[in-house]
């Protein structure tokens, strides 16, 4: 497969053993390049320079703004703002009620936790294929 | 010649099964570690929640540890080797109870 073909992602979390679980996973696909953020030294500026097909970001709601606010500036952002981001949360009740501020902005998927390893991969392949590569 | 040539697909079955004993794994302890920080519920239904997520992180490592032995036998492991996977199935379950 091309280097051109493959998708880059980027994964914004504070805890290192779901960032490098997140990691292996995706990379083990073969098809997708991988990012690691530390949820509290992630900057939207990084985030512009990487220019990412898709975010994967934790989102505790008891820990507002961190990753909240950060999905909500990638979402209002011009050049990630059509960049699909897949929230991550235990809380999937409680994340359902604020979600609808998000997808007002930006194209956002749930990924309750916790999950198995096909769960992970078919939301990235099914948001990814809804999602084309820029030319 | 050298080594003896491993499947390739068989190879490869077993490290996904490694990835799936990992992704039930890391996935039900940070959803605890979350639960504790930032569920919006009491006390009480925190730990319910937390319970039938143990329960399900089980039975997946359950069903995995059922089809170990065809992977490792169609994958040709030897004996240290299959001890290495055994003995991490084990650490996820003490993973997953300990939680």
């Amino acid at each position: 497969m091309s280097d051109q073909a493959r998708r880059k992602i980027a994964v914004i979390n504070d805890d290192p053993a779901f960032l490098q679980l997140v990691n292996d996973v995706l990379e083990a696909e073969g098809r997708y390049d991988v990012y690691r953020f530390q949820e509290e030294e992630t900057s939207l500026a990084e985030l512009r320079a990487l220019s990412p097909d898709l975010i994967i970001i934790d989102i505790l709601l008891a820990e507002l703004p961190s990753g909240w606010e950060l999905a909500l500036l990638a979402g209002a952002d011009q050049q990630l703002g059509p960049v699909p981001i897949v929230v991550s949360s235990p809380d999937v009740p409680g994340l359902g009620r604020r979600v609808d501020e998000l997808r007002e902005i930006a194209n956002v998927r749930l990924l309750p936790k916790p999950f198995t390893l096909d769960e992970l991969r078919a939301i990235v392949h099914e948001t990814l294929a809804s999602s084309p590569a820029d030319e | 010649m050298g080594e003896p040539p491993m499947a390739t697909g068989a190879e490869a079955a077993v490290r996904r099964h490694r990835l799936r004993i990992r992704t039930v794994v890391v996935s039900f302890t940070a959803a605890v570690r979350s639960a504790h920080r930032d569920l919006e519920v009491g006390a009480a239904e925190r730990d319910a929640l937390i319970e039938l997520w143990r329960a399900w992180a089980i039975s997946m490592l359950d069903d995995y540890a059922l089809n170990a032995k065809p992977l490792m036998d169609a994958a040709g492991l030897n004996d240290a080797e299959r001890k290495a996977l055994e003995d991490e199935m084990q650490r996820g379950y003490q993973m997953v109870r300990d939680a």
